[in-house]
């Protein structure tokens, strides 16, 4: 009985939950699509002056001057009905690439649709909030800002701007404000749109040099016999994603096609060649980092980053990477370009740590350690490896050991200059 | 951003706030006679779009800018004080407020454009239209402010692109800084001691080909429907604006009291008055009872001023109003008139509407009551000279500006020289004063006129008349001065006069030439000569007659000087006054002794329609008359909330007397409230609004129905435009979307009957590649087409406009 009631009172409570977060949405909605009206500087001055005559008109009683401030009373009703029925029944539609890299010029294109049937809309200004999401939370005072002077009714017009991150990291795009000064500049009109989306931002990349093509390859000699060649297809089938101009109509996957009602095509996976097995220290002391550790901290990971980009979407080669930073996040096998942009993204995100946790980074690794026993350790301290094989002596046999060739490189001291060029981007 | 674009917007609006500056400065110093302000702002403008625009050559800095507005201001200022204590010009004082705004926007044009100069030469522009509606009433202000507005509007419509790319690409101008806000960026720093930290993110503006400018004449196109909206709006706000009086009068900074007439007058003063052409008011006269336009056949003798004391002075002679115990009243209701003024005549309207420089004189058509509508003057009515006296003390309410008062003075469109001395058959205490007064209307010194006593014996003796016929005395003196030509009517009053003589025994004696003015005095000192009670009236007697309008346009050169003599009833018996006259009663009569000369007749108004502009200007806008007149949309509410203070209050007290008295509720009933109205307004109302939601939700609950009576709603067109279009070209072939056909179907069925059917085999080509890229956009990741496939297209869409064009219009 007691059971009864209490599932009744629990399903009552889910309805009013579930009608509560339906209002809630639909308010949002509503909210969301309202045009919102405010005075600009210049408005208030109009009206600052509006005042002033019509009180003036009124104690006096002077007709013309009612007049007068009638007019100015009509040109500020237009302002407010014209400045919302522009912005009312607008589409936006943002394209924006899901990844870029730092320092490269990013088109960003924003297309407004007008579906009034006679009402065109002018002067319309898109803005898009920008704010990083990671490795650190922090809202950007920059606008991303796209005017659109014209859009004729049941017309479609867009405008694009380009934006060039100076910053890895993970950045939240929108949501997209629209507004107008339309007609007369003395309000503005503005509706706000969910449609915020995340934007990854690569590390910038740098080159390597000969130097170290030479040391890889006298490390990656072994295994580079043992890997398969390329078949006849394309490679390993990797997954499903839409159709996009210049797909081949052979990798149209007809039966999830036709399931969807989009056109999606398949994706495969190139085959590796050579392997190689990375750990990326990421060390910043606790107290206010100086730009040195800041820029040592980037330069690791700009390598790292090169690194996988060089070998694995170029050599088709597999790479084993272990990241200790905040977290420890490891990669056991990275060996496409979908995984490599996984990578990318995660280096994007990286945290540095005053304590990175090499213990559990080479724990997680230790199976691919055991099948490629070449470690290259990407660092901003020196080597720690000593201090790291006691701790590990304990989890892995001593074989392994034997078997294990490290090779530290220091960020902070410059140990990376022979192997790799890199600037951050101004 | 295009540099180019941003500094041909700057010129544009230049431009736009110098025009409208040239403008409001031309009104504001329109009233003044100098046209200083406008030729200076003028000669600023150019120099300053030459110079500082255009060719970049110069442009004041912050210190000259300060510099040129203290001087300015200093200037405007000094001006001013000069202007009021100096020379006492009130022209001069108008210039110089002026200048306080014309000054710093002529600064304003010599810097270099931004957002923030912009902002400031709007507002000061504001501000000087806002003077010139209290300096220049006149109709100029109503012609110049649609343009201006206008204007306003296609400035204001560049502006907000302005501020729009300024707010998108701050770079577009360097802005002079402001004192205060270089202090606070040096506090800024002293404090932070850094410079602003570099953003980690750089967001550019990207010119796109799609997203083409609109020139800058559409921008002026779209402004014009939104300037007339704005005027159209306003005149609905003026009109609809609630309210229970009309404009009051104001004098004007530069308007000065020129025109009138005198309370006290000496001979030669008419004079000087009959060549001015000043205009004075526009008279009106309606039948009282259809409000219909009244036709008469000469001018109306207005009356103006009353004398009945003669004094003779050392070289003039002076009329004035004898100071007596004059006897005031209220304007009489037509229903109150007395048999004598009433009988035999018509009942009409007439609307005084005195123009702003007419001094506070207040005229009359006597016999005179209370019309039925018109605005009614706040006055009271001397019974003895039948003019008003106002009821305000202050000189700005006793300022008749227009009113409206019905007349007896007309039978079939001529007016009546008869006036019954009592109009009001009830004022017996007035009567009694006026007959004791009387005595004094024969009042004369016999010795001052030799002359004109012979004259006067001659007269009679030539014209039979008997020396106890006073009434065939005086029609026989007016004869003789209006018919016999031995005087003449003349404005030259250059020749000699003699000092030693009366002016109207001289002349009488030895000038035998004169105005309206000699004629009248000379006939009254014979009527008292005869011991005829007389005086005389100062009026105007108008002759320019405005069609337009229905009107009489008085101006000052129609002043006229008339004489009335009192008789009574038996002396009228057997005249042709009789059918006037009752038994016992006493009468003005009026005689005109002045010869009538070409210019009494009847004329059309030169610049007529000018004036009945200004006239519905004036009605309309300045004083808005008619806004609180009988024909007013809400004259009722003007007529219900008269005293709705004092209603108000009365409520209040009892509403409070009731609460302290617990019988608050009981009496509901008694409110009168119109419960069945209200009710009906309700129903009304909400049937409205249902009968609204079943059409809006109509589709939703019976999409069927709905689409059988034509009110589903369209289904939406493709996103792409072109193939939207291409749809559209297909429907005129008959083809129209099932729910069930894709794109493709429709597209393939179509180009196989255009193919077949109508033997145009290209477009089977042209409608398969509209459907291919039109697939490609919808489900290839929304990607636009580049240049060549947007060629492409649009190659196809004509082909295929053609083809359609060249078919007959035959549904498939």
């Amino acid at each position: 009985m007691d059971s009864q009631a209490s599932n009744a009172s629990q399903s009552y409570s889910g309805w009013l939950w579930q009608r509560w977060r339906r209002k809630r949405k639909r308010d949002r909605a509503r909210n969301l699509a309202i045009v919102r009206f405010r005075l600009t500087r210049e408005g208030w001055h109009f009206l600052f002056v509006l005042l002033f005559i019509f009180v003036g008109a009124v104690i006096r009683e002077i007709n013309l001057l009612i007049l007068l401030a009638g007019t100015m009373i009509g040109l500020l009703n237009l302002q407010w009905r014209f400045n919302t029925r522009t912005l009312q029944g607008l589409k936006v539609r943002r394209r924006i690439p899901t990844r870029t890299m730092v320092g490269v010029p990013t088109d960003v294109s924003i297309e407004i649709t007008n579906s009034r049937r006679w009402l065109g809309s002018w002067l319309v200004l898109a803005e898009d909030q920008l704010q990083k999401v990671e490795p650190n939370v922090k809202r950007l005072t920059e606008k991303g800002v796209a005017l659109i002077d014209e859009v004729q009714p049941q017309r479609s017009t867009s405008a694009r701007y380009e934006l060039r991150f100076l910053e890895r990291g993970r950045y939240r795009i929108g949501s997209t404000t629209i507004s107008t000064l339309f007609p007369i500049g003395l309000g503005r009109g503005w509706r706000a749109l969910d449609n915020s989306v995340d934007l990854m931002v690569h590390p910038h990349l740098g080159k390597l040099l000969p130097a170290c093509r030479s040391l890889l390859h006298v490390e990656l000699e072994g295994n580079a016999k043992a890997v398969p060649r390329a078949s006849v297809h394309e490679g390993e089938f990797y997954g499903l994603r839409n159709w996009q101009t210049g797909d081949s109509r052979r990798w149209i996957h007809w039966r999830t096609t036709a399931k969807r009602g989009e056109l999606s095509v398949r994706q495969f996976e190139q085959l590796q060649r050579r392997q190689l097995s990375i750990l990326l220290d990421l060390y910043q002391p606790k107290t206010k980092p100086s730009e040195a550790e800041r820029q040592a901290v980037e330069r690791a990971i700009a390598f790292a980053a090169t690194l996988a980009t060089e070998l694995v979407s170029r050599d088709r080669d597999r790479l084993a990477f272990a990241i200790a930073g905040e977290s420890v996040d490891v990669l056991p096998n990275v060996q496409s370009v979908v995984l490599v942009h996984d990578l990318l993204d995660r280096l994007s995100e990286v945290r540095p740590s005053a304590a990175p946790n090499l213990v559990d980074a080479v724990s997680q690794f230790r199976l691919s350690l055991m099948r490629t026993p070449v470690l290259l350790v990407i660092s901003t301290r020196p080597d720690q490896f000593a201090a790291l094989r006691q701790e590990l002596e304990h989890g892995l046999s001593q074989p392994y050991f034997n078997r294990l060739q490290v090779r530290w490189l220091n960020a902070s001291n410059g140990e990376l200059e022979p192997y790799f060029q890199w600037q951050p981007p101004t | 951003m295009d540099a180019n674009t941003v500094k041909n917007l700057r010129a544009i609006l230049t431009l736009h706030f110098a025009l409208i500056a040239v403008l409001t400065a031309t009104l504001v110093s329109y009233g003044s006679g100098s046209a200083f302000l406008p030729l200076f702002i003028l000669i600023v403008c150019v120099v300053g779009f030459l110079i500082v625009d255009s060719l970049e050559w110069f442009a004041l800095n912050r210190f000259g800018v300060f510099i040129g507005m203290t001087t300015g201001t200093a200037f405007a200022v000094g001006s001013y004080a000069y202007n009021t204590f100096s020379i006492a010009s009130e022209s001069g004082q108008l210039q110089a407020i002026a200048g306080l705004l014309v000054f710093p926007e002529a600064v304003l044009f010599m810097q270099r454009k931004n957002l923030r100069v912009f902002e400031q030469l709007a507002i000061f522009l504001l501000l000087e239209i806002m003077v010139a509606a209290l300096v220049n009433d006149n109709l100029l202000f109503g012609i110049l402010l649609l343009p201006i507005v206008l204007l306003w509007v296609s400035s204001l419509f560049h502006f907000s692109r302005y501020a729009t790319l300024v707010q998108i690409a701050p770079h577009i101008e360097v802005p002079m800084p402001k004192l205060f806000e270089v202090l606070v960026a040096q506090f800024v720093k002293s404090i932070m001691g850094a410079e602003r930290p570099k953003g980690i993110v750089e967001s550019k503006l990207v010119s796109s080909p799609e997203n083409r400018t609109t020139p800058s004449y559409r921008r002026i196109l779209q402004s014009i429907p939104l300037g007339i909206g704005a005027i159209a709006f306003s005149a609905l706000f003026f009109y609809f604006l609630p309210r229970t009086t009309a404009g009051g009068y104001r004098p004007k900074l530069n308007q000065q009291v020129r025109v009138g007439l005198p309370e006290t007058m000496t001979l030669g003063q008419v004079g000087r008055a009959l060549q001015d052409p000043t205009p004075v008011m526009r008279v009106k006269l309606t039948h009282d009872a259809s409000a219909e336009a009244y036709t008469i056949l000469e001018g109306p003798y207005i009356r103006a001023r009353v004398y009945d004391h003669f004094t003779r002075m050392s070289d003039t002679t002076r009329w004035d109003l004898a100071p007596s115990k004059f006897v005031y009243g209220p304007i009489p209701d037509y229903a109150r008139l007395g048999a004598d003024a009433t009988k035999n005549r018509d009942r009409v309207r007439v609307e005084f509407d005195l123009l702003p420089n007419c001094q506070t004189d207040s005229f009359t058509l006597p016999p005179t009551f209370l019309p039925r509508g018109g605005r009614k003057p706040n006055a009271t009515i001397n019974t003895y000279t039948q003019l008003l006296q106002p009821n305000q003390q202050n000189d700005e309410e006793r300022h008749l500006q227009a009113y409206t008062l019905g007349s007896m003075d007309y039978l079939n469109g001529r007016q009546l020289d008869i006036l019954p001395i009592l109009p009001v058959h009830d004022s017996d205490d007035i009567s009694r004063f006026l007959r004791a007064h009387m005595g004094n209307l024969v009042d004369i010194n016999h010795r001052d006129f030799p002359s004109v006593e012979l004259l006067r014996n001659r007269i009679i003796r030539e014209a039979n008349v008997a020396e106890g016929e006073s009434l065939a005395q005086a029609k026989a003196i007016e004869k003789y001065f209006s018919q016999a030509g031995e005087f003449k009517y003349t404005l030259d009053l250059t020749a000699a006069v003699d000092p030693k003589l009366d002016p109207v025994e001289d002349f009488v004696a030895n000038q035998r030439a004169g105005h309206c003015q000699f004629f009248a005095s000379t006939m009254l000192v014979m009527l008292r000569q005869s011991a005829i009670p007389s005086r005389l009236v100062l009026g105007y007697k108008p002759h320019e007659f405005n069609s337009y309008g229905q009107y009489f346009h008085v101006r000052q050169r129609d002043a006229h000087a008339w004489v009335e003599a009192r008789f009574s009833s038996r002396d009228l018996m057997g005249t042709d006054y009789e059918q006037w006259i009752a038994p016992n009663s006493e009468y003005w009569i009026r005689f005109d002794p002045t010869p009538s000369v070409s210019d009494d007749e009847v004329i059309a108004q030169p610049n007529q329609f000018t004036d009945y502009a200004d006239k519905l200007w004036k009605g309309y806008v300045l004083e808005g008359r008619e806004l609180t007149g009988e024909k007013s949309i809400y004259a009722p509410a003007t007529e219900q909330s008269k005293n709705m203070y004092a209603q108000l209050a009365e409520q209040w007290a009892k509403l409070k007397e009731d609460l302290a008295s617990g019988k608050f509720g009981t009496e509901a009933g008694a409110i009168g409230f119109a419960w069945p109205l209200a009710i009906l307004v309700a129903g009304v109302g909400m049937g409205i609004a249902l009968l609204w939601q079943l059409i809006v939700n109509l589709p939703r609950f019976a999409p069927k129905l709905a689409k059988r009576i034509g009110m589903s709603p369209r289904r939406t067109d493709f996103h792409q435009e072109f193939f939207s279009r291409c749809v559209r070209i297909l429907r005129k072939f008959g083809f129209e979307r099932e729910d069930s056909q894709t794109p493709q179907e429709l597209t393939r069925e179509a180009a196989d009957y255009l193919a077949h059917e109508k033997g145009v085999e290209s477009s089977k080509e042209w409608l398969q590649f509209l459907t291919q890229s039109y697939y490609r956009i919808r489900f290839g990741g929304g990607r636009p087409l580049n240049d060549q496939d947007q060629v492409a297209v649009q190659t196809a869409l004509k082909s295929l406009e053609k083809s359609a064009a060249k078919l007959p219009a035959q549904k498939r």
